[in-house]
């Protein structure tokens, strides 16, 4: 019921994303009192629960986005935007390079919808429609979120489910061929429409198979942390070699997409009068300080610095025991990206003050602009993930799983993407999704007699796609464009393609599933 | 929904008024005070009402 009012109200009715949370929300509650009996204080800790959660995630929003004004305001997005058309080839070569590869390593480092928020903009700069760039780079990044944000889906679905490290790897690697192939496609297709999908297929697909043969060498060499990182510098290079020997001829370098660095006026396209690696300065200083934020011993070092709260666990009255949490959604000084993103803007201001490169107004002006931007996705995130928490702690999300399995019966392989992709919608993450269908999933396929690591594999494949249709993420893109408002729209792009390579990854897991039927 | 006169309060007083219903309901729930709970839960149904009911820039829609 929950779902169906959120989909039906950004789909069909057009509603913004705060309007569709607020009353899925509602509804959430409503369920949860009535069919699953939830007592005041499971809804009260289930909706704080759900707040500690949407602090999380906004944090991440509001500090992206203030970074990313802050180094637009210094002219380092203009200084980006110069250095992609004269890397990219063509508007096609540059959409794939920033939003398909790119996007890989950002995801790599940082995730959480950073490559989203720092991408998204810097693709709408260069003259793509901004709808046009959400969408591209939602689905560019979708491939990496298992092997991203130094792998935390994969190990949250290894821990939860004790299956083999390096099997699992492998059989994520190998399931990961479908999405990195299908989201490059389309990427492309938004990118040129059919022309620039005809001229582009050989690059995506060559690309694509150099990206998915670099990331399952990477992550079973037991470097898991490295897949998305590593696969998408691969990418990066190996479009840029292609797309300059595939440019159609007489193909102006540097000549950018509809508008040329998305600027008319030419005092606004004038590159800022400083070094490069002064203008982009925050966001090197982000790429340092999220790198050092991996070393074991820092990372050590800082664990203990943080905010998070504990919430008690309890038995539902039908019988679901929500286990309690310690530290829930712990923000961590180096676990979360968003003091790094602070510390990292903080930077930007004095460096850009020091050399001129912006004025107190221009510093006023990308606050408010950050603040403008980030209010609706706040509230639109903070009950998008209320009424999430609250399907998970009352049972309601684990009865949609069983009819899922019900329904499918022996064919469940196919709907097994689905299914995480199902979790990363609700949850808005897909390490959350493999927390929740992960144990499910393995269950099933035991039952079933197949072999459990193709289907906790799909599991957190179809996570990583499913992750770029979650209303929260598709709140946070809408908003570093200026398309508030416009999420269902949004959704219904992101749905249209997201979908497809779902089902592709789904026909896959079948077709490995039946030729593998071990009992672990 | 011109037939409910809620109040028109604008995207900060809307999110103020969201996170100032988080620590009644984290008391409320993990300390079992019920009345907390259900200020709380008031608040953000209050605050979900406005969004349902009172979508939109309010400035616009004066």
């Amino acid at each position: 019921m929950p779902l169906l009012v959120v989909l039906a109200g950004m789909l069909s009715l057009g509603w913004n994303a705060s309007k569709a949370g607020a009353a899925g929300w509602v509804t959430a509650m409503g369920v949860a009192a009535t069919a699953y009996c939830l007592n005041l204080s499971n809804l009260a800790i289930a909706n704080a629960k759900g707040m500690s959660l949407a602090v999380f995630i906004i944090t991440i929003i509001w500090g992206a986005s203030l970074l990313y004004n802050i180094v637009r305001g210094g002219g380092g997005v203009r200084v980006i935007s110069r250095g992609v058309s004269l890397l990219g080839g063509t508007p096609v070569a540059e959409a794939l390079i920033l939003a398909w590869c790119f996007t890989g390593v950002m995801q790599g480092i940082g995730g959480f919808g950073v490559p989203v928020v720092v991408i998204s903009p810097i693709l709408a700069e260069r003259g793509f429609p901004p709808l046009a760039a959400v969408t591209a780079t939602l689905l560019g990044h979708s491939w990496s979120i298992n092997f991203g944000s130094m792998a935390t889906s994969y190990w949250a679905i290894q821990l939860v489910t004790g299956l083999p490290k390096t099997a699992l790897a492998h059989q994520s690697a190998v399931m990961a061929v479908v999405p990195i192939l299908l989201t490059g496609l389309g990427v492309a297709y938004i990118a040129g429409g059919r022309r620039g999908l005809l001229e582009n297929t050989v690059v995506v697909v060559v690309t694509g198979s150099a990206m998915a043969l670099t990331q399952w060498a990477v992550v079973t060499n037991g470097v898991p942390e490295g897949g998305a990182i590593i696969s998408g510098a691969v990418g990066c290079l190996t479009v840029f070699l292609l797309s300059n020997l595939c440019a159609p001829r007489g193909w102006r370098r540097g000549a950018g997409p509809q508008a040329v660095d998305g600027c008319a006026a030419a005092e606004a396209c004038a590159l800022p009068a400083a070094p490069w690696w002064v203008t982009l300065a925050p966001y090197l200083a982000m790429v340092v300080m999220l790198v050092m934020a991996q070393v074991p011993a820092v990372k050590t070092g800082l664990k203990s610095f943080g905010w998070g709260l504990s919430y008690p666990g309890y038995t539902t009255p039908l019988g679901l025991v929500v286990k309690p949490e310690v530290r829930y959604s712990w923000i961590g000084l180096v676990s979360h990206p968003a003091p790094v993103l602070l510390i990292a803007t903080a930077l930007g201001v004095a460096i850009y003050r020091a050399c001129g490169l912006m004025t107190p107004d221009a510093i006023r002006q990308a606050w408010n602009d950050s603040l403008r931007q980030c209010l609706p996705a706040a509230l639109s995130t903070a009950f998008l993930v209320m009424m999430a928490l609250i399907m998970n702690d009352s049972g309601m999300t684990t009865d949609l799983a069983v009819a899922f399995a019900w329904l499918s019966g022996r064919f469940f392989p196919v709907i097994s993407p689905l299914l995480g992709g199902l979790g990363s919608f609700l949850s808005g993450s897909n390490a959350s999704s493999n927390v929740l269908f992960g144990k499910f999933q393995v269950e099933t396929a035991r039952a079933l007699g197949m072999d459990p690591v193709v289907l906790a594999a799909a599991q957190t494949v179809g996570g990583s796609v499913g992750s770029l249709v979650a209303p929260s993420k598709i709140v946070l893109g809408a908003a570093t464009v200026g398309l508030e408002g416009c999420e269902g729209r949004l959704m219904r792009d992101a749905l249209l393609y997201s979908v497809p390579v779902i089902v592709a990854t789904g026909v896959l897991c079948m077709i490995i599933a039946s030729r593998t039927v071990v009992v672990r | 929904m011109p037939m409910l006169r809620l109040p028109c309060p604008g995207p900060v007083s809307r999110l103020v008024l969201l996170v100032g219903s988080f620590p009644l309901l984290y008391y409320g729930g993990t300390r079992g005070v019920t009345w907390c709970a259900v200020i709380g839960t008031a608040l953000a149904v209050y605050t979900a009402a406005l969004c349902i009911f009172r979508p939109g820039d309010c400035a616009k829609d004066r």
